[in-house]
């Protein structure tokens, strides 16, 4: 994924965010693109400063759309980022079990830190009541983020291909 | 500095995590979006996903008429009912011009301010809600421009859902009534006589008392706002769902789950 496609994206998943919202309403979680996106962007690319600066813009846009407050999300977001950059030390970054994992904890450290900021706000909503939405928000995450890794690793694996034999 | 720029990654990364701190600190301590970068963004914002939410507001119109026709046909003929009901009643309650015009001239005289009609009121849509799920708060695409200001209450066909705590030009962010900190004072609508305070919001419901310990409440009973505060009277809040008797206060205490089904939600009306 290059920084193009990753503002595109990001921009994208903001604007069509109302759209996602309409095909799946209710309590089963409307997934977050734009944590996807940047998801697999830290987890597959090295261009770490970039990554989580657009994906945390991007998420602050949203914070301030639809937030209560500013912030909490982005918090969470760069939170999930600094954390693939720990584990990409200790994973393997081109094995689909490995994103299938590294999505689903990204969903729920996303909604953990987001919790805890608004829990220090003062919330009224206790932790497991705020982890409801978390499977189908994760389920939904992780399907979006295979689809996503999938159509990256391919180019990477093509560049390969022609480079080295 | 040196140690900055043998770690470009790590001084990175902690400046944007202290970058984030200062705005949610500066964002509560600005009472959310109400702060002008915040209120620009918004506006903008809102104004790029206007058709965006209209073809979405399309494709939940269609696509639960689809999935609910069944359930829409059946509500159909009992609204048919209700309505007929309602005509009656109606006819039976309706004002003759002269009792009108003595009771607005005695309204006029009280200086009393309620909700005077259609004119006091503006529908929006949402536009959408928090992506998270867990908190009820979510964005309308009606604003200043349309008379909306800051504390203005919120409500739909079901009951009472919150009030507006941001405004932009074309935008207003609405908290519900789960997520208040303030406490309400209601009755219950079987008999109005009954007065109790809400005093507590946890995971989506409500905790409250009833001011008079001898108060014979049950579960199921239905509790609307007693005017008291800046909620109008008559707005349904919704039902008790457990009576218990707090021997150290020594009042009955009530649970009470919101009418209103906040993940549903599509259109509102704000009372200004």
């Amino acid at each position: 994924m290059n920084r193009k496609q990753l503002i595109i994206g990001c921009l994208l998943a903001f604007l069509l965010k109302p759209l996602i919202d309409a095909i799946l309403p209710g309590t089963m979680g409307n997934g977050n693109l734009i944590l996807c996106l940047t998801t697999v962007a830290a987890f597959l690319t090295d261009d770490y400063p970039f990554v989580v600066s657009i994906g945390a813009l991007f998420t602050l846009l949203d914070d301030a759309v639809y937030g209560l407050y500013c912030g909490p999300k982005t918090l969470g977001l760069v939170v999930v980022c600094i954390a693939i950059i720990v584990a990409k030390f200790f994973f393997n970054h081109e094995n689909i079990i490995n994103a299938v994992g590294v999505l689903a904890v990204s969903a729920w450290l996303a909604l953990t830190v987001e919790w805890i900021v608004y829990y220090l706000i003062g919330t009224p909503y206790s932790y497991l009541y705020a982890l409801k939405s978390l499977p189908g928000n994760m389920v939904i995450n992780v399907l979006i983020g295979i689809v996503i890794y999938y159509v990256l690793l391919n180019r990477i694996k093509r560049n390969r291909t022609d480079r080295y034999y | 500095m040196r140690w900055i720029r043998n770690h470009k990654l790590i001084s990175f990364l902690i400046l944007i995590i202290v970058a984030c701190v200062i705005v949610v600190v500066s964002s509560v301590a600005t009472m959310g979006s109400s702060n002008p970068v915040s209120k620009a963004v918004n506006s903008v914002c809102t104004t790029i996903l206007r058709p965006v939410n209209y073809v979405a507001d399309g494709i939940t119109d269609r696509f639960s008429k689809l999935v609910k026709y069944k359930e829409i046909s059946v509500e159909n003929d009992r609204l048919k009912e209700e309505n007929e009901q309602l005509k009656e009643e109606l006819a039976k309650a309706t004002l003759t011009a002269h009792e009108l015009s003595e009771l607005k001239n005695l309204s006029k005289s009280l200086n009393y301010k309620g909700i005077g009609g259609s004119d006091d009121m503006v529908s929006g849509d949402i536009i959408s809600m928090s992506e998270s799920n867990w908190m009820n708060n979510f964005t309308i695409n009606v604003g200043s421009e349309d008379k909306v200001k800051d504390g203005d209450i919120v409500v739909n066909g079901r009951g009472l859902v919150g009030t507006v705590y941001s405004v932009g030009k074309n935008w207003a962010k609405v908290k519900s009534l789960a997520d208040e900190s303030s406490k309400v004072s209601f009755k219950l609508s079987g008999n109005m006589e009954l007065i109790g305070i809400l005093d507590s919001f946890s995971d989506g419901e409500m905790e409250g008392f009833m001011l008079d310990s001898n108060a014979r409440v049950e579960e199921g009973d239905k509790i609307i706002t007693s005017g008291m505060g800046v909620y109008p009277t008559g707005l349904e809040i919704g039902k008790i769902t457990k009576v218990r008797y707090d021997s150290d206060s020594q009042l009955e205490r009530v649970t009470v789950k919101p009418t209103v089904d906040f993940t549903s939600l599509q259109k509102v009306t704000v009372i200004i």
